[in-house]
């Protein structure tokens, strides 16, 4: 609609809103971004260089009912899980297993270590575009925006998107070795981040005979397993017989992951305002033009 | 691109240079070339010659996002190979004297750093590529297949890595690296060439892990003048340790709200400390500072405020401070080989790339002064000093009375099954030509010269605005 308008008055009106977008309302949009994600970045509470006191523990405890044949308890502090508490309830012969995490030792949850980071980064774009800072182009301030969203983006990617792996990454991965008593060698264990949730998935092998008639077909990579997945570690080929998953939703993850679509959305709309402008569309026109649509 | 038939595109690049929001810079080893990446994920070569004039040669498109980070991906002086990493996880092996592609990968995760160095392997050196990015180690990967042999990892406190640097003792005849992470914590790992040698190795754990508290570590450097310090640039402040003990000697913040971005030694007394707008520093450090001086560590275990402050020496200013759409890219670089120049390089979102040449024996600096810029140009005035001018792909019919310029084409679509481009232009009208027809008038010399109006083709008119979006729905489905 603008963009056609030669016409000195109409020009004059689109530089005065530009430099009222570039001074002012843009300084307004970083300083609520800011704002926003420093609360999520201290949902993630890990102290830098240990100035800030002893990290806050919480438990969650995972698989409630009692129909779930897993249970857990799970410690999570910071990015690591530091006690793991689990009860597994065999199907063929109901023995009640049971198994904690060694002393000392800890698991880290490397997606919220990755999320975290991301945060950081986009709040240090943020740091030095505080009002002091003059923008004089439109394309500075989308260009800071992309940089943002794509951190933001990747964030939000890190939480919903757990890694895909094959089942003798899963097997080999370090985790079978940090319980007492040591997990039995037909029992694999694997934790994750999926959106808001903990997850504990327990996966219960049978070994495959060498003469067996089966049709081995090895899985590939994977969130989640099915029973049926087959598998070889060493030389000793496995089928999946039964697949548990529990989980327990972290509110600070919530938190976190609602910061996120807040703060892409404040980026958009700012992005929209400014690419408009720079095409000539005028927000006060607009305006005007809403106000005469609501008045007629 | 891989591959033994290599197609060359020619491209019709039109008057107006393509845009290069510089992201990444490499100087080649014999300082011949300079390398640049991208925001859009293209890689511009740029020819370098004794003189320090600067000529773009070759732009090379494969990335598919921006470009961060180059380094090179050979030792020998004939094999001229660099290593590209973009935002989205690929990494590109290409050769500079033909362009070509060599190797491409793609990891789940983007790397921030990479560093070719040559680790002793049995009797002989072998190159490897370490990387850092967005993940909690560091990768050693080898340099012809791209492929991860093995990695660095923490036990304390493992976190994603913001720099790093390698070492080589000339005394142990061990490489060490030395880096620090996101929380700015050092980490040391020492490689033996036992551990190159191994096969399918595990990972190698931290030789230290040593809190030195700096925040938002842009860049850590060895000096390679005295082999003893190493420079450590954060956003507000940059530091000099030991390289013995990593204890601190000297500590200089930002003035003015600027923020550094890097840092290098230009020589063992005086290092160069760049800022987000593209001011460098250079600064003389204290007797502190130097292993050479009486006084060498001491002020090692005082406060960060009570030591002994470096000097301003000289600063480096862009000679046009032209409007940026964000922060430019400097490096500093030490040509090993024939001609010792010491080479400040700056890149930004204009596509220019500005040097400046550190002079050896530098003497105290006329504070307003400074030192001046040797010599700076940009892709687009690259394309103004050429003759003819770089033609567009419908120059010819698109000439407007009283106008150097020609009319600016703003969309366009290609049908092959036709053989026809069309053209949307600024002014709202429609150019349908036949594609191969009217490359040749641009490229070729004929007949074709003599005709007025030259390939045949058909005008639209219709729109009163540029064109913004054609779209040939045929082509996209029969339907």
């Amino acid at each position: 609609m603008a963009a056609a308008m030669a016409s000195a008055a109409e020009r004059a009106v689109l530089e005065e809103e530009f430099k009222w977008l570039l001074q002012e309302e843009v300084h307004g949009v970083l300083r609520q971004l800011q704002d926003i994600l420093k609360e999520a970045s201290h949902r993630f509470a890990l102290p830098v260089g240990g100035t800030e006191g002893p990290i806050k523990q919480e438990n969650f405890m995972l698989g409630t009912s009692s129909t779930d044949q897993v249970k857990g308890v799970l410690m999570l502090q910071g990015d690591a899980l530091c006690q793991a508490d689990i009860n597994l309830k065999m199907p063929r012969n109901n023995q009640l297993l049971h198994f904690t995490f060694r002393e000392d030792k800890q698991w880290k949850l490397q997606q919220i270590q990755d999320a975290r980071n991301h945060v950081n980064q986009a709040i240090y774009l943020l740091t030095n575009r505080d009002i002091n800072y003059q923008f004089k182009t439109g394309s500075e301030v989308l260009k800071l925006m992309d940089a943002v969203m794509l951190q933001l983006t990747r964030a939000r990617n890190r939480l919903t998107t757990p890694a895909t792996l094959t089942l003798p990454e899963i097997a080999s991965s370090g985790l079978t070795k940090m319980f007492t008593p040591a997990l039995p060698s037909d029992i694999l264990v694997n934790f994750y981040i999926n959106l808001n949730k903990l997850c504990l998935t327990v996966y219960q092998l049978h070994a495959l005979q060498p003469n067996s008639t089966k049709n081995f077909r090895p899985t590939g990579g994977s969130i989640l397993h099915n029973p049926g997945a087959m598998f070889e570690c060493g030389s000793q080929r496995y089928e999946v017989s039964h697949v548990h998953k529990v989980e327990c939703v972290v509110p600070w993850l919530n938190d976190a992951l609602v910061f996120f679509t807040v703060s892409l959305q404040l980026c958009q709309q700012l992005k929209d305002k400014v690419r408009g402008l720079l095409a000539g569309d005028s927000l006060c026109f607009k305006r005007v033009s809403d106000l005469l649509k609501w008045m007629t | 691109m891989a591959g033994n038939s290599l197609v060359l595109p020619i491209v019709l690049w039109g008057r107006k240079a393509p845009t290069h929001c510089i992201s990444a810079i490499l100087l080649m080893d014999d300082v011949s070339m300079i390398v640049t990446g991208c925001h859009d994920g293209q890689i511009s070569l740029w020819d370098l010659s004794f003189d320090l004039e600067i000529n773009p040669r070759a732009l090379l498109f494969g990335h598919t996002a921006s470009v961060t980070c180059l380094s090179k991906a050979s030792a020998s002086s004939e094999k001229q190979y660099i290593v590209s990493a973009s935002e989205s996880g690929e990494m590109c092996l290409w050769d500079v004297n033909d362009g070509r592609c060599i190797e491409f990968t793609k990891l789940a995760c983007t790397h921030t750093g990479i560093q070719f160095y040559q680790f002793p392997v049995g009797t002989q050196r072998e190159g490897r590529l370490l990387c850092h990015g967005h993940y909690p180690e560091i990768l050693v990967v080898d340099v012809t297949s791209l492929e991860v042999l093995y990695s660095l990892v923490s036990k304390i406190s493992p976190d994603w890595i913001s720099s790093m640097s390698i070492i080589r003792s000339h005394r142990t005849q061990e490489d060490t690296v030395v880096a620090v992470s996101v929380t700015g914590i050092l980490k040391v790992w020492i490689i033996t060439s036992e551990v190159s040698h191994m096969q399918d190795t595990e990972p190698l754990f931290e030789e230290e892990s040593k809190p030195i508290y700096c925040q938002n570590c842009q860049s850590i450097s060895f000096c390679a003048f005295t082999q003893q310090s190493l420079l450590v640039v954060c956003s507000k402040y940059w530091r000099v340790f030991d390289a013995g003990d990593y204890s601190l000697l000297c500590s200089v913040p930002s003035e003015n709200g600027q923020t550094w971005t890097g840092g290098d030694f230009v020589s063992a007394d005086k290092v160069i400390i760049w800022t987000e707008d593209g001011q460098s520093f250079i600064y003389k450090l204290p007797a502190s500072c130097l292993p050479a001086s009486d006084t060498f560590r001491s002020d090692v275990g005082k406060a960060v405020e009570n030591l002994i402050p470096p000097l301003l020496f000289s600063v480096l200013d862009r000679a046009d401070k032209q409007l940026l759409i964000c922060p430019p890219v400097t490096r500093f670089f030490y040509g090993r080989r024939e001609c010792f120049h010491k080479l400040l390089i700056q890149g930004d979102s204009s596509g220019r790339l500005c040097i400046w040449s550190v002079p050896d024996t530098l003497e105290v600096q006329d504070k307003t002064k400074g030192l001046e810029m040797t010599t700076s140009t940009s892709l687009q005035a690259a394309f103004h000093k050429l003759t003819p001018r770089p033609a567009g792909i419908i120059d010819q019919l698109s000439l407007i009375p009283n106008s150097n310029e020609p009319l600016k084409v703003t969309a366009s679509v290609y049908i092959p099954a036709h053989g026809r481009l069309v053209c949307g232009r600024e002014d709202g009208s429609i150019v349908i030509v036949p594609a191969t027809q009217t490359a040749i008038v641009q490229l070729l010399q004929g007949e074709h010269m003599l005709r007025r109006g030259w390939p045949p083709h058909r005008t639209l008119r219709g729109h009163r605005n540029k064109v913004t979006c054609l779209l040939y729905p045929h082509q996209v489905s029969p339907r």
